[in-house]
């Protein structure tokens, strides 16, 4: 009896997911152009599905009125089956409806609707490109400059509240149409489990990028590294009693947990990835804290990687869930600031430490740095964090410290993040 | 067994050969693509971001694919391949999808020959 109440449900769901209906991702035309490109998600529609003039209407939205335009074909590429050069590659997802007349000069917005043997699908109006010779949809142009702001403010009982901020802005610009890499400045502000919200930890770099083709595409489970050179930077604290030049060379190796993916990837989920960083940081005091020698250049050596990971079903009240991680460890060939809560003075009378001294140290410096969001909508969600360690320029050492606060998540728009300021 | 002779290709085959050869050759001239063309763009993200085009509709985000490198593979591939194209204008960020990479090299024009 149960063997044949898991075959029944088996035959609904396999009958559900049959008369799935196709899911347009993006819709491609031009004006002056009789050909419009129709994307689809996976999984993918049958040709016998979509590929039918009859069954798609098409009509163009002007000032004055709408103009409807006449499918003459239907050019598929949804299976090997369709396989005609020199455009259409095994599987791409894709059909061209093929219309009578150009799209129209005057024409503004595309309204597109078909209506098969099972499902009637209507796609918004698509807004046409001012470009005239722009694609439709939401297409991405030049992504070379990044702006990032996050933070968060705890409040505790009995206690000072907590701040976190973290900001930072770049730009790259790329050498000889990027043949000779990216060229470009970053600065960041941060500040840790502070009571106030002014940032303690200040770094901006110029920086150098150029990827390394040591192999072409990929070799297993790696994308080819790249090297970011930070040509000159400067580390300091809040009132600028520490500062530090910083001339840095590192590498950076991503890699996925996966060879190829073969197979069509559900669009909840976001495969796990990391990348490795291996590098050394030549330093300069130029001001100093303590009776560090100034002028003097000393190395650290700097190991790091970061992790990420997610699930984003995209329904209400549950878009997304994402865990990322980052570590770093520099090692010091010669002594450096530190601030250590643990070596603090303790008054006698009163049992309580006070002041934290500034030393001198050649030990370790590790940072850990972990975030879950759980995002309700795609830009506003709350995140735990976890960070335990000290970052550069005076080391403040930080024991593990859990924090909770709402985030606010813009679009990225580049990697710049992850590829210079972490390391 | 004996080792095999090469046998010497008749003059006037060979001369036909290169004539045909030549012909071919300058029939594929004129028909070099002034433009990478969508085929290509596909071949070139998928192979970049290792998957197949089954995955044109996810974002790199999704796939695991670190930008700069990708950037950077789509970038050697289109110039090796005999187009122009800015470093810049391949989209990169976590939340472009393939398609849009495509989208974006596929009018690649062809490199002027100097």
């Amino acid at each position: 009896m149960r063997h044949r109440f898991i075959t029944s449900a088996l035959v609904v769901m396999l009958a559900l997911s049959t008369w799935a209906k196709p899911k347009i991702e993006r819709i491609k035309a031009k004006r002056g152009s009789s050909i419009i490109s129709i994307h689809f998600d996976n999984p993918l529609p049958s040709a016998a599905d979509v590929a039918n003039k009859d069954f798609w209407i098409v009509a163009g939205e002007f000032k004055t009125g709408i103009h409807r335009y006449v499918v003459s074909s239907v050019e598929p590429c949804l299976s090997p089956a369709d396989v005609k050069p020199p455009d259409c590659n095994a599987v791409d997802g894709y059909v061209r409806l093929h219309l009578t007349e150009n799209v129209l000069a005057d024409n503004t917005k595309i309204d597109l609707t078909l209506i098969n043997n099972t499902a009637v699908i209507n796609v918004p109006a698509f807004q046409l490109s001012k470009d005239q010779s722009g694609p439709l949809g939401t297409s991405k142009s030049k992504n070379d400059s990044d702006v990032y702001f996050s933070g968060s403010y705890t409040a505790v009982v009995d206690g000072d509240p907590v701040w976190d901020v973290d900001a930072f802005a770049g730009y790259m610009y790329p050498l000889k149409h990027g043949h000779l890499g990216k060229f470009g400045f970053y600065g960041q502000a941060r500040t840790k489990k502070s009571d106030n919200a002014d940032p303690n930890s200040f770094l901006d770099y110029l920086v150098w990028q150029k990827d390394i083709p040591l192999w072409n595409t990929w070799l297993g489970p790696f994308q080819t590294p790249f090297f970011n050179y930070r040509v000159a930077g400067t580390e300091f604290d809040r009132d600028g009693k520490q500062l530090n030049f910083i001339n840095s060379p590192v590498v950076t190796l991503p890699l996925r947990f996966s060879g190829k993916i073969s197979d069509p990837l559900a669009p909840s989920v976001t495969f796990p990835s990391m990348t490795l960083q291996f590098g050394t940081e030549f330093v300069k005091v130029e001001k100093s804290r303590v009776l560090a020698p100034e002028k003097n250049w000393y190395t650290r050596g700097l190991l790091g990687a970061t992790f990420s990971a997610g699930y984003a079903p995209e329904k209400p009240a549950f878009d997304s869930i994402t865990f990322s991680s980052a570590y770093q460890v520099r090692l010091p060939t010669a002594g450096e600031i530190y601030f250590d809560k643990r070596k603090a003075p303790i008054d006698r009378k009163t049992g309580k430490r006070g002041t934290t001294p500034a030393l001198l140290g050649t030990q370790a410096r590790h940072n850990v740095d972990s975030k879950i969001s759980y995002n309700f909508t795609k830009y506003l969600g709350i995140s735990f964090e976890h960070t335990y360690g000290s970052l550069p320029p005076i080391f403040t050492r930080n024991d593990h410290s859990f924090a909770l606060g709402f985030t606010l998540t813009l679009k990225q728009t580049t990697y710049g993040r992850y590829s210079i300021l972490r390391p | 067994m004996p080792p095999t002779k090469k046998t010497p290709r008749p003059k006037a085959l060979t001369a036909a050969h290169n004539r045909l050869m030549k012909r071919l050759g300058a029939s594929l001239e004129d028909a070099a693509p002034s433009t990478l063309g969508h085929g290509n763009a596909v071949t070139i993200v998928c192979a970049c971001a290792n998957t197949s085009p089954l995955n044109l509709a996810r974002t790199l985000k999704q796939l695991g694919v670190n930008g700069i490198s990708f950037q950077g593979c789509v970038f050697r591939s289109v110039t090796k391949l005999g187009f122009d194209i800015d470093q810049d204008d391949i989209p990169d960020s976590p939340d472009t999808t393939l398609s849009e990479v495509v989208d974006a090299i596929e009018d690649a024009p062809a490199q002027e020959q100097s």
